[in-house]
């Protein structure tokens, strides 16, 4: 079956959940402990650049691209408003960025750190949209489960801890400025927070197989079968739930060493990434009987055939 | 007030394919889209009561179709009549709607870049004609006209056969109506 969105809308998905989570991180970390601005402004750029990296993705699989701008015309999609947070969250983002560049005179303005708290409210709102987009697909049973956003956003705040306490507490000199009591708040409250959410992760992900499994759709115990026992099953078990998750959580628990703290955060990442990865091609949909063979028999891999019939002389 | 909708009558169908052509050739549609497929069903029964069905589709006018709301550019939408299609000047080919359509009958084509989909030929419908695909078939499989009008010919076909709806639980609300295998006649 062709598949309507692949691995460019994944990565799209990945990115903007990353982004918006490192700039609500930020925003956190702003608001409630004594880390540097410089800090703050490195990984506000960094999630601003995840953000216009996923936008490119996806300009990039759009099939009419020029049209991109009409994408804010309706006020009912769920593609329009994670659009908005998307602008809104990066346009913050950078002009946070802007005034914390060194060079800038004094200290933080006021409006720069009102932009901080707007960007990091807008980058939650795309960690959520991102999950909340695909829960919202009636037509795919497995999606239609309010613990997809829920794992995402998860997802996303604890891969962005991850990053951020290894970058905080790697011991040249951090991002920015060197470590010291100053940032042990902030250090203290990315571990929380990287310690809170795997768990967070893990049981979203668990519950909502259970009830996919158990549930009375077909298609959605079918895929999560797949998850379970299936296809999907190494990359689920190994992946994502001790690699990903457990791993992770127990260099958080345990160590304090640079090298595995930013080993937890390399595969944190990874593991968010293949969370929406193996959320997003698990769109399958009730067939009709013959369906399954009747889109078999259309063209696949004939597009130079597809392609010679086009040009302005008729022959169709 | 008119709300259009289609009556199939599988019993009738005997999967020739001449609405899918006429639907192809009437719409310039390219060749990797269909927007009425005949799905085979395959032969049932045991001989001599045997019977090989099909499933003439289209997309299914839902009332409350999934895959309007989702469009951010508003290319899909859906008119008063419940002809819901897609403005091919606005779609940005994001896919949304594909996703959001429970019956897979929206598609792309990589020729093109925006999205395909049976709009009932409501250019047709309007100056009084009958879609493609219901003026082409031969074995009268697919009836088309107005639900609200008792006398249009969808009407008493529903009023007087049994007939169901593909996909209900989903709760789209659709428009095109199924006489069961042997026509549904009550």
């Amino acid at each position: 079956m062709k598949r309507a969105w692949g691995w460019l809308v994944a990565l799209y998905l990945f990115l903007g959940g990353i982004g918006g989570a490192l700039l609500a991180v930020s925003a956190v970390l702003g608001f409630t402990s004594d880390v540097p601005d410089e800090t703050l402004a490195c990984s506000s750029a960094a999630g601003v650049a995840a953000m216009a990296l996923g936008c490119l993705l996806l300009l990039f699989d759009l099939g009419q691209k020029r049209k991109a701008p009409l994408m804010f015309s309706s006020s009912t999609a769920i593609i329009k408003w994670g659009g908005v947070l998307l602008a809104l969250s990066m346009a913050c983002g950078a002009a946070y960025t802007a005034a914390c560049l060194p060079g800038m005179p004094g200290s933080t303005p006021a409006w720069a750190i009102a932009a901080l708290a707007i960007a990091g409210a807008a980058g939650f709102g795309v960690c959520a949209y991102t999950g909340v987009l695909l829960a919202g697909m009636k037509a795919r049973p497995f999606w239609r489960s309010p613990a997809i956003p829920v794992a995402f956003t998860a997802s996303a705040l604890l891969a962005a801890a991850a990053v951020l306490l290894a970058a905080l507490g790697w011991p040249l000199d951090g991002l920015g400025s060197p470590s010291s009591g100053r940032q042990d708040a902030a250090l203290g409250l990315l571990r929380a927070t990287c310690l809170a959410m795997a768990p967070v992760v893990l049981a979203s992900l668990l519950l909502h197989l259970e009830a996919m499994a158990r549930g009375k759709d077909e298609t959605a115990r079918s895929v999560a079968r797949r998850w379970i026992s299936g296809p999907f099953a190494p990359w689920f078990w190994a992946g994502i739930v001790v690699v990903g998750l457990a791993l992770p959580f127990c260099a958080h628990a345990l160590a304090a060493n640079p090298m595995l703290l930013a080993a937890a955060a390399a595969v944190s990442l990874g593991c968010d990434l293949l969370l929406r990865c193996l959320v997003l091609f698990s769109d399958d949909r009730p067939l009709l009987p013959g369906e399954r063979a009747f889109r078999r028999t259309l063209p696949h891999g004939d597009e130079t055939f597809l392609h010679a019939w086009e040009g302005p002389e008729e022959r169709y | 007030m008119t709300r259009y909708a289609m009556v199939v009558d599988k019993s009738r169908c005997v999967g020739c394919g001449s609405c899918m052509t006429a639907c192809r050739l009437g719409n310039r549609l390219p060749l990797d889209i269909v927007c009425n497929p005949v799905l085979d069903g395959g032969v049932h029964g045991v001989y001599p009561q045997v019977h090989h069905s099909f499933t003439p589709l289209s997309c299914m006018h839902c009332a409350d179709a999934p895959c309007v709301p989702c469009c951010p550019t508003k290319a899909s939408s859906q008119d008063a009549d419940g002809i819901v299609w897609v403005d091919s000047a606005r779609c940005m080919g994001c896919r949304a709607c594909i996703v959001a359509c429970p019956y897979g009958m929206r598609d792309i084509s990589g020729s093109e870049g925006f999205v395909r989909k049976c709009d009932f030929c409501k250019d047709r419908v309007r100056e009084g004609e009958e879609p493609l695909c219901v003026r082409t078939c031969h074995q009268g499989a697919r009836t088309f006209g107005d639900l609200d009008d008792p006398q249009s010919a969808v009407s008493r076909l529903l009023a007087s056969h049994e007939a169901r709806r593909l996909h209900e639980q989903v709760g789209t609300d659709p428009q095109v109506y199924y006489l069961s295998g042997d026509g549904g006649a009550r």
